[in-house]
């Protein structure tokens, strides 16, 4: 019987466990997959397990025993619980189930509902659409089981119950989760007790049960179990629209102090924020890095404890265009830490995106030839640790220039340089064969002797020459209202004869200061 | 006529399998070339050879016209393509280029800190990094003008030839500023400026100062050395640069 499926449920069985360790590099993911691992939370004094893997539940490890003899277990893996990693498993799965229906309902910690009434064409048939999106689920690391049924209550007792993807046509609903234990359902405590003492063990077990006594005896709430079994509980999906934060972090157990260990980390975390950008159909334009440092300070000898000072330590890497390949976002933040290392001890790493959207581009017969933007990207940042980041007044060393609109000379600004599609500019008066000048940065200082308030000879770098011919003095002056900014000075252009040839330059007067610069060399 | 017909059909069948047509003309092959703009240059070479390195050298302390030149390379480049300038001692001057024409939002400046050798340092790994690591740029020029010749001396010629063999790979040519020529047989167009007159509003001596205004300059332009031709020009032309209100 063809029957439409609605609604897919994603269950990450071992939430805060999975969520704890997704974000481990690779490699360790892989060594602690066949081991026992378990989380820990409380006050420091007496820490609890609070969730462990199955694994962990095979040798003997329970959910509310103390770290200390879960420790005893050989070969297990003891993680501090971090809301902030499960709130970002969360946020990762919510975007996993976005990139397959508009609509998605974060139904509870680890437990996802999607609405995927009509997107047969788009991914194929159902079980089809339940492996990508296990498939996907893997790539944010975690694995998962999803459940297709006809209403979303059935669907996620399926992936509570069954292992890897499952379909439960419409209208068997009862049949296909009669075989699973009462523990799928939501039970409170008490009502565990009240069923197992009946011998309730299955839910076919409480689907069979007259509805009224059943009622006299665990109220509406037992009522509505029974009709959960039965698959009759009909609701309405609430979907969630969270702000998109694309945001992952790790804290270290002891703290890192080389780059190689870091760069690791930093390429797992990468790899989660892509993959979710992805899921989004969305890049970043803005990287947002923020290391917590352990900073050791000097301490009195006679004082049995180190003192220990935690300093956060940011850095922004500010991207041109939107991006979202991992290996060019980690080579910039290599590039950048390169030169501006923390300078101490790592022990947590939270990386954080911001979305933007992402570059369609179509190369066009007509449209100018330009570098690869990921490439030059990263080019472009390799260079800057070359000459550097800004000169003395602030303007970067790498860009494109910008003319300021200002009478003070050499005025301009860096900006980004892109090779996104130029509009048209304002109107520029330019003319071909116009005289172009080689400027001096700094400001080459020169001695000059005037006769009759004209120079006529001028001495500067390896120059030494007297003045064949002069024009001006041009006065300008600007800024007169800020005293740090003002300035006024006296232009001069002057040739002068050197072995070679002749040299046009353009010289000043800085009034203020009573000293003579030559500014540029008309070429 | 007969007979000469039947002595070239016998050559042509002896040298069958060794030489494909050994009567034909041979086509030269018309590598393709960035005009500069300048009728007087353009006229001797048609511009500088993309796939080439072309040096344009110009004494250190002179207005040569290297800038001049620059800026018009860049001018044309720029109206359709990105270019690149790595600018060993900072001297780019935006205001007079964007006067000149040229379109500094498809400019990317790389400007060096430092002096002599430590910016010559900076200016050639920048460049290497640029040529290894993005094409896609219609002009690349290293800006070594300002360096002393001293320095610019002490580029051994292995660094020329890397350069030409990653330039070669490229469709875009490398012009190198420098105050003294150094590529040597690594490159394709050496073009020698000298010799710039300076044209006065009032040309007399004698006149106030403040009446009078460097009106523009003119320049000597001479072919050094091309590598893709057998008979290297060796006229000496002049071009221009006006001031903008002249």
């Amino acid at each position: 019987m063809g029957v439409a499926m609605l609604f897919a449920c994603v269950f990450v069985p071992c939430f805060a466990v999975q969520a704890s360790v997704r974000c481990e590099p690779e490699q360790k993911r892989l060594a602690w997959s066949n081991r026992p691992v378990a989380v820990f939370d409380g006050p420091d004094s007496l820490p609890r397990i609070f969730a462990c893997n199955q694994q962990a539940q095979i040798a003997g490890i329970e959910t509310g025993i103390t770290k200390a003899r879960a420790a005893e277990c050989q070969e297990i893996v003891l993680r501090k619980r971090d809301p902030k990693q499960e709130h970002a498993a969360q946020a990762a799965l919510i975007d996993c189930a976005s990139a397959f229906s508009p609509r998605v309902e974060s139904t509870a910690q680890g437990i996802v509902t999607l609405d995927i009434d009509g997107t047969e064409r788009i991914f194929g048939p159902v079980p089809k659409l339940l492996r990508l999106l296990a498939e996907h689920a893997s790539r944010i690391g975690l694995e998962v089981n999803v459940a297709a049924a006809s209403n979303p209550d059935t669907a996620l007792i399926g992936a509570k119950g069954f292992t890897g993807t499952t379909v439960i046509a419409a209208g068997n609903d009862a049949n296909a989760i009669a075989q699973l234990p009462v523990d799928v359902l939501p039970l409170s405590q008490a009502q565990a007790e009240v069923l197992d003492s009946w011998g309730i063990r299955k839910c076919r077990e409480l689907a069979l049960l007259p509805p009224v006594p059943l009622t006299e005896r665990l109220g509406q709430a037992g009522l509505h179990l029974q009709r959960l079994v039965r698959g009759e509980v009909i609701r309405t999906l609430v979907p969630v629209d969270p702000p998109l934060k694309f945001q992952e972090s790790l804290e270290f157990e002891d703290s890192v102090e080389d780059m190689e260990s870091l760069v690791f980390v930093l390429n797992r975390l990468l790899e989660q924020i892509s993959a979710r950008l992805v899921s989004r159909s969305l890049a970043t334009d803005e990287l947002r890095l923020t290391l917590g440092l352990e900073i050791h300070e000097d301490c009195d000898v006679k004082s049995n404890l180190r003192q220990k000072r935690s300093e956060m330590f940011e850095r922004t890497l500010k991207l041109p265009v939107s991006m979202q390949d991992t290996k060019v976002l980690l080579r910039l933040l290599q590039l950048d830490l390169a030169h501006h290392g923390p300078g101490a001890p790592v022990k947590r790493v939270t990386i954080e995106a911001r979305p933007a959207i992402r570059r369609f581009s179509q190369g066009g017969l007509f449209a100018p030839l330009a570098p690869e933007p990921e490439k030059l990207e990263v080019t472009l940042a390799r260079i800057r640790g070359v000459v550097g980041e800004a000169d003395e007044h602030g303007r970067g060393r790498v860009g494109s220039p910008e003319v300021l609109d200002s009478h003070k000379a050499d005025e301009f600004r860096m900006t980004a340089f892109t090779t996104e599609e130029i509009k048209a500019g304002p109107w520029q008066d330019c003319r071909n064969g116009s005289i172009t000048m080689s400027m001096f940065r700094p400001l080459l200082a020169a001695h000059v002797r005037c006769q009759a308030g004209k120079p006529v000879h001028i001495s500067f770098a390896e120059v030494s020459s007297l003045i064949i011919c002069v024009a001006g003095p041009w006065s300008t002056s600007g800024n007169w209202w800020k005293q740090d900014e003002a300035w006024r000075r006296e232009e001069w252009d002057i040739a002068i004869q050197l072995s070679n040839g002749v040299g046009l330059y353009r010289i000043f007067r800085d009034l203020r200061q009573n000293a003579w610069f030559v500014e540029g060399l008309y070429d | 006529m007969s007979s000469l017909a039947s002595i070239r059909a016998q050559v042509e069948e002896r040298l069958s399998g060794r030489v494909t047509a050994p009567f034909t003309a041979r086509v030269p092959i018309q590598q393709p070339v960035l005009a500069t703009g300048i009728p007087a240059i353009d006229a001797i070479m048609g511009g500088v050879p993309c796939g080439e390195i072309t040096e344009i050298v110009g004494a250190r302390w002179c207005s040569a016209g290297r800038k001049r030149l620059q800026s018009q390379l860049l001018s044309v480049a720029t109206k359709d393509q990105f270019c690149a300038l790595v600018d060993a001692t900072d001297s780019f001057d935006p205001k007079s280029a964007r006067a000149a024409g040229v379109d500094l939002r498809r400019l990317l400046w790389i400007r060096c800190s430092g002096q002599g050798m430590k910016a010559m340092e900076q200016a050639f790994k920048s460049a290497d990094l640029l040529l290894q690591g993005s094409g896609g740029f219609g002009l690349l020029t290293l800006d070594l003008a300002g360096i002393s010749e001293g320095f610019v001396r002490k580029v051994p010629l292995s660094t020329w030839f890397r350069f030409r063999a990653v330039v070669e790979k490229l469709s875009a040519p490398l012009v190198v500023l420098t105050p003294y020529p150094v590529v040597g047989t690594c490159c394709g167009l050496t073009v020698n400026l000298s010799g710039a007159k300076i044209r006065w509003s009032d040309p007399t001596t004698g006149g106030p100062a403040h009446a009078r205004l460097a009106m523009g300059l003119d320049f000597d332009v001479q072919v050094g050395a091309r590598r893709s031709f057998k008979k290297p020009s060796q006229s000496i032309r002049s071009f221009s640069a006006e001031r903008q209100w002249a």
